[in-house]
């Protein structure tokens, strides 16, 4: 990976850090690839990993590339990415950019116009049955919850918001810790999550985001009740900047419980007022109105 | 009830990423997230989807795991590159690339660009940018460093 291509500007800060970098490298050794390094802080094992993790632990460049790669967006799913993926499991190409209702008018039509005529086209189907979804998707029963859930997006706390609520003492503090709990939420590592974000609750019995994200966390492993206890918590510390995530992910978690008229409840909290779960609430109380 | 192809457009882009961090290249996670994508296809029936996207995440870790195991690039690192413990006496730095003006993508860029001294292609085809584009955010890093630098000599 050894680089030749440095301009002449870059050489001279290349010249200009070098007593830095070989400071840092007779410190900690030399770094390990940043492909490794990810791999091996987002809980992959592989022969190498724990010398990479020991690394990490004493190289704060290593530590803070993690933590920005950890959070850098990578670019989503191209055309021609998506295109690849959907022809794994049988899709035709080209016919991901059908949608089921540039299909479906034209054969509502065509079989309307067939019953009319009294034509027994009816015994074959209107629509090519490939052509009404994208992808094949295989009969499912009916999940036991309608409530989508998807991970919960990370609000850490303002300074200001935490001296006012009289912890000014342990604001820097709180903070720092409860980043670094967050780290395997951020990694999509619930059970990990979940270990570290616990004992951070507890420390800190006034704050409410530790409980909720531990609450998030449980949700994603599907144990639900012990989700809801953590959400019920993170309200009864007063809900800090999560206050509406709080109501979402509760309604969410009491669904899946079974508890639908107090998800019911929830959901319609969020509905009748402004908000970023608005759409989403007043969506999912007609399912479980349904339901 | 969720059918596939809503579930695959929700969780796509989430399962790629999680594939980057994992494996580092991709065409790689490309792989690797089609295949998950594809179990779960095949086991639609059998799983809850309220398991996910963390289901889809795991067979993504394991995928991983056999991915290095197949390369053996971890051996490389052990044998090149093994981390020597630290050394009392040499304090490891920590203010290198640190900027307030700096956000995450610079530091990255500088990181892999004069401390793991990739070339300019390579940072561009991990981080999904441009060549222009890493440049840009190089030439800038490097301005706003050099001018803290200078500002550091002058107060000594």
């Amino acid at each position: 990976m050894s680089s030749g291509d440095f301009t002449r500007d870059e050489t001279e800060f290349r010249q200009e850090i070098e007593a830095a970098v070989q400071t840092h490298r007779a410190a900690v050794g030399p770094c390990p690839r940043p492909d490794l390094l990810m791999a091996a802080s987002s809980g992959v094992t592989f022969e190498g990993s724990g010398d990479v993790l020991r690394h990490l632990a004493v190289c704060p460049l290593c530590e803070q590339l993690s933590r920005d790669l950890a959070e850098y967006e990578f670019p989503p799913v191209s055309e021609a990415e998506d295109r690849r993926m959907r022809a794994r499991w049988g899709a035709a190409p080209g016919r991901t950019t059908r949608s089921w209702w540039n299909w479906r008018i034209p054969a509502v039509t065509a079989a309307a116009a067939a019953l009319l005529a009294g034509v027994v086209f009816l015994r074959r189907p209107a629509v090519p049955p490939e052509a009404i979804s994208p992808l094949p998707s295989p009969a499912k029963p009916a999940p036991a919850f309608v409530l989508t859930l998807t991970k919960a997006p990370i609000r850490i706390p303002a300074a200001a918001v935490l001296t006012f609520r009289g912890d000014a003492d342990d604001s820097k503090a709180y903070l720092a810790d409860f980043a670094a709990a967050l780290e395997p939420y951020r990694k999509d590592d619930y059970a990990e999550a979940a270990s570290v974000l616990e004992p951070v609750t507890r420390k800190y019995p006034k704050t409410a985001e530790p409980e909720f994200y531990l609450g998030v966390s449980l949700l994603l492993m599907s144990q639900n009740d012990a989700a809801v206890t953590s959400l019920l918590e993170a309200r009864r510390r007063g809900g800090g900047v999560v206050t509406d995530d709080i109501s979402w992910y509760l309604a969410v978690a009491l669904a899946r419980s079974g508890k639908i008229a107090d998800a019911r409840a929830e959901a319609e909290h969020l509905c009748a007022r402004a908000g970023d779960y608005k759409t989403q609430a007043c969506a999912a109380l007609g399912q479980l109105k349904a339901k | 009830m969720q059918g596939f192809e809503a579930v695959y457009k929700q969780h796509r882009d989430a399962v790629l990423r999680f594939a980057m961090r994992c494996v580092g290249r991709r065409e790689i996670a490309e792989e690797i997230t089609a295949d998950a994508f594809l179990q779960l296809h095949q086991n639609w029936e059998a799983i809850d989807t309220g398991r996910l996207p963390a289901w889809l995440l795991t067979v993504v870790k394991n995928r991983a795991t056999d991915y290095w195991r197949r390369t053996g690039l971890e051996k490389r690192y052990e044998t090149e590159a093994r981390p020597s413990p630290p050394r009392p006496r040499d304090e490891p730095m920590t203010g290198l690339f640190e900027n307030k003006a700096l956000k995450p993508v610079h530091r990255i860029c500088l990181t892999l660009r004069y401390l793991q001294e990739m070339t300019v292609a390579e940072i561009a085809a991990y981080l999904g940018l441009s060549e222009m584009q890493v440049k840009g955010h190089l030439q800038y890093s490097r301005g706003l460093l050099r001018k803290q630098l200078t500002m550091g000599q002058t107060n000594e």
